[in-house]
């Protein structure tokens, strides 16, 4: 009880100072960001980071898009980026949207935000050791994470991805690694159990995400509103997420939804290693064969 | 069905002429072409829909609803409409400077074409000018698909060898890079490819009865499937993407001053130049089917059909359709007998693309490219190429100077041109009237009482006498009296005369002075009192003089008995 207070009462003084620290910005420079700002607790159990209004880059509102071709571009991009299962609907192979992983339309730090990794590329990837452009790592996204078929790099989807990626970054600068890009940093203690993350997953996962990892389909059928986290509408046993480590550095920073840092370090693991030993589909880089009898990929750490 | 009997309704409504004919027999074999028809064009509508920057399902939509429009509204009734290699090319030029292939703002342009070309092409049709297209130059229409057929071999090849092209750039270009690139091709692409270009040119080759593009395709996609299926890291290559397709996919043309205005000039070029290129091919497969059938097509209905079919498409998502020959060939081949095959195939092709549209997704695009080479190469006609660069002269420099334009200019400037060598060439040939000069028994004939063969020429003259050919009549006569000193009298031949006006009177009427005043006479003989009327108006018949004019019929003759079966040579 005594405990709670003191966070309730050191949440208001922060939330108080940070009211004032924002107002010592020009109002005009300064536009809302998703993100609300959290406190550090110093405990041995959850770290988070300290964030104050400014620290991370902040996009343009849609309200600032263009209104002439360039324009419409941005709205397509957005169109396919948030609603893949309609727009995106030739290359998408599963149930999911660029938004079930990319959170708030692709400006959520520490969700792999758009206005971060567009100025980085082109660039080395550790995964297949090559420089690859904003065009190739779009069309993985598309043949990994959407278990589809990859857009060719001048098809009309890659332009207007590219071209929302580009706005959603208007005046980031460029091959700076932003804070905030790609996925958060977590420490391990021990190896990860899929068995404490079974538990995890029912207690705090299965709510919306359901008991079997089915996710939660729209209202109208199409697309998902809480998306499967495992099974054949799932992203495929290539994707970046099919690894437990990148897998527990997104539930770190993001879930549970809204509550994010909530899960410890070794927590989110868990829940990653659960997610990992279930089914999803074959990777596509190599064979049926190969998928049969070959250990699955993203185990390692 | 006393209505049908009404001609006006009949060219109307011209499906009413053949619903009365459908007997058991000819709706099987309509069903059985139909069935034929719609798998066939499967293929091709993906293909062109991809070689016109538009998404797949436009393309399959220009095969369902414009075919079924067309079997209602058009005249002839083998006739099978659906996407076009030329009108796909003419799409990509002339939309690649608006937008970017493949977007929203792409499709809406074309949209906006297909309305626009369907308004121009019904508007020809009622002003009755669908007659003028038989007056377009087969040799430059070859030449104009020759040219086609080139442009999307080279404009194929990027997809072919997996790497991108940049749409829109000259050809030299693409074949400039080409060597310097085919070191970056992507290899299962080139495999997947040549296996679909192989298999669909060996069947052609040595089973000429079997549809050798679908045989193609059907290859091809077995080929990428069982290389992805088994080769490591064999699975980047491009692919046609899930189709989403909608049972009735409302469009509807845009002209907001936002969307239109920026582009109106090219779209309506664009649209005018598709238009025609529509009516042309209709009017040749027309003309093509009613030798083989004897239905006589009117051009007028028939292009009034394209128009509507065009019309109709453009608030269903379709993209310009007109006449597809191999398809009308193949149709009438495989027994189509009324347009209920349009409809069948239209509806069989809906079926198939529910059906298959999954495995359809996994379409290698380097087989759609292979598909375009395959219909690329079959528009090339190697046999009429060598013949008409064998002919010397008018044929082999029209020919050369419309395919080069259209190769290196666009395909926009190969029609403009076209349509102007058509006309000089037209001109050229009608301003030269015929004429060769009579000798012995074939001249005395004509010779009044009075004259001799030895004071006398007979000229016989044919053809049109009118202000374009006075020039080279003047020149023929001027030949006549100086260099074979042929100056005393001139029996003029007119009865193959069709057409005299004003101009070529007066040329007539010079002619007849300067003979009188030299001391000679002049005679003209005429078939028929056809021409009195100018012959009258013009003062030719008093500058002749009396009894100078003679006719091979008589008055009562003239216009009653059918015209004698003279060989004019």
């Amino acid at each position: 009880m005594k405990r709670l207070i003191i966070i309730v009462t050191s949440l208001i003084l922060l939330t108080v100072s940070a009211v004032q620290h924002a107002g010592e910005i020009d109002p005009l420079e300064v536009r809302p960001s998703l993100v609300e700002p959290r406190v550090s607790l110093p405990s041995n159990l959850i770290t988070v980071p300290v964030v104050s209004p400014g620290e991370f880059f902040v996009p343009p509102m849609v309200d600032d898009i263009p209104d002439d071709k360039t324009g419409d571009m941005i709205r397509l991009g957005r169109n396919i980026f948030t609603n893949t299962q309609v727009y995106g609907k030739r290359f998408a192979g599963n149930g999911l949207n660029c938004t079930s992983c990319h959170l708030s339309e692709g400006r959520q730090p520490f969700a792999a935000p758009l206005w971060a990794a567009y100025p980085i590329y082109p660039v080395q990837r550790n995964k297949t050791k090559k420089v690859v452009t904003w065009e190739e790592r779009i069309q993985d996204c598309f043949r990994y994470s959407l278990d589809g078929i990859a857009p060719a790099v001048d098809a009309p989807e890659m332009t207007a991805l590219t071209t929302y990626a580009k706005w959603l970054a208007t005046g980031a600068p460029v091959g700076v690694s932003l804070p905030g890009r790609s996925f958060a940093n977590i420490k391990k203690t021990k190896d990860p159990s899929p068995i404490d993350g079974e538990i995890i997953y029912k207690a705090q996962c299965a709510l919306c995400h359901g008991k079997n990892g089915e996710g939660q389909k729209n209202a109208n059928g199409i697309g998902y509103m809480f998306p499967p986290l495992w099974g054949t509408d799932s992203f495929n046993r290539a994707a970046g997420l099919n690894k437990v480590k990148t897998a527990a550095q997104f539930i770190k920073a993001n879930m549970p939804l809204g509550a994010g840092y909530t899960l410890t370090d070794d927590d989110a693991l868990d829940v990653a290693a659960y997610m990992w030993i279930n089914f999803r589909p074959d990777d596509p880089r190599t064979t049926f064969m190969m998928n049969r009898f070959a250990p699955k990929p993203g185990g390692g750490h | 069905m006393a209505a049908a009997d009404n001609k006006l309704i009949r060219s109307v409504f011209p499906f009413l002429t053949w619903t009365r004919l459908l007997d058991r027999e000819t709706v099987r074999a309509d069903i059985m072409a139909g069935i034929a028809a719609g798998v066939l064009i499967l293929p091709q509508a993906i293909a062109l829909a991809t070689l016109a920057g538009l998404p797949p399902e436009i393309g399959l939509y220009t095969a369902i609803f414009p075919v079924i429009l067309c079997a209602i509204f058009c005249s002839s009734w083998h006739v099978l409409s659906g996407p076009n290699t030329s009108i796909s090319v003419m799409i990509i030029m002339i939309l690649s400077a608006y937008a970017t292939e493949g977007t929203p703002d792409f499709v809406m342009y074309a949209i906006t074409m297909t309305f626009i070309a369907g308004c121009i092409q019904v508007v020809f049709g009622m002003l009755r000018l669908g007659g003028i297209f038989n007056y377009f130059s087969h040799t430059i229409m070859m030449a104009l698909v020759i040219g086609v057929g080139i442009i999307i071999i080279i404009q194929q090849l990027g997809d072919f060898l997996g790497l991108t092209a940049v749409s829109g750039e000259p050809v030299e270009d693409t074949l400039m890079a080409l060597p310097s690139r085919l070191k970056d091709a992507n290899h299962f692409d080139v495999i997947i490819g040549l296996i679909t270009v192989g298999s669909g040119l060996l069947v052609k080759r040595y089973r000429k009865h079997w549809p050798y593009i679908i045989i193609a395709m059907v290859a091809g996609m077995l080929a990428g499937w069982l290389i992805e299926h088994t080769i490591i890291g064999a699975g980047d290559f491009d692919k046609l993407g899930y189709l989403s397709l909608s049972a009735l996919p409302l469009s509807a043309p845009d002209f907001s001053p936002n969307n239109f205005y920026e582009a109106a000039e090219g779209l309506i070029m664009g649209s005018s130049i598709i238009a025609f290129l529509g009516l042309m091919q209709s009017a040749v497969i027309a003309r093509a089917m009613s030798v083989k059938t004897g239905q006589v097509v009117d051009l007028n209905v028939e292009s009034i059909g394209q128009g509507i079919s065009n019309i109709g498409g453009s608030f269903l998502s379709c993209y310009p359709s007109c006449g597809s020959f191999n398809r009308s060939a193949a149709n009438l081949e495989a027994g189509g007998r009324t347009p209920l095959t349009g409809l069948i195939s239209a509806l069989v092709l809906a079926g198939l693309v529910a059906v298959a549209a999954p495995v359809l997704a996994h379409l290698p695009m380097s087989t759609v490219a292979g598909v375009l080479l395959l219909v690329g190469w079959g528009l090339i006609d190697v046999p009429y190429l060598k013949k008409v660069l064998r002919i010397r002269g008018e044929t082999r420099i029209v020919f050369g100077l419309t395919l080069f334009t259209t190769v290196y200019g666009g395909l926009e400037w190969g029609v403009m041109l076209g349509i102007v060598l058509s006309i000089v060439v037209y001109l050229r040939s009608v301003s030269v009237p015929d004429y060769n000069i009579l000798e012995t028994i074939e001249a005395n004939q004509y010779l009044p009482e009075g004259v001799t063969d030895d004071n006398a020429t007979v000229l016989r003259l044919s053809g049109s006498i009118f202000f374009g050919s006075t020039a080279a009549l003047e020149r023929t006569f001027t030949d006549l009296a100086d260099q074979d000193r042929r100056q005393g009298i001139l029996v003029i031949d007119g009865e193959y005369i069709d057409n005299l006006d004003e101009a070529g009177a007066n040329a007539l009427i010079a002619e007849a002075d300067k003979r009188h005043k030299a001391g000679g006479d002049m005679y003209l003989w005429l078939r028929n009192r056809r021409l009195d009327g100018i012959i009258d108006g013009s003062g030719l018949r008093c500058a002749l003089g009396d009894g100078h004019i003679f006719y091979v019929k008589t008055a009562e003759e003239s216009g009653s008995l059918p015209e004698p079966a003279v060989n004019p040579d």
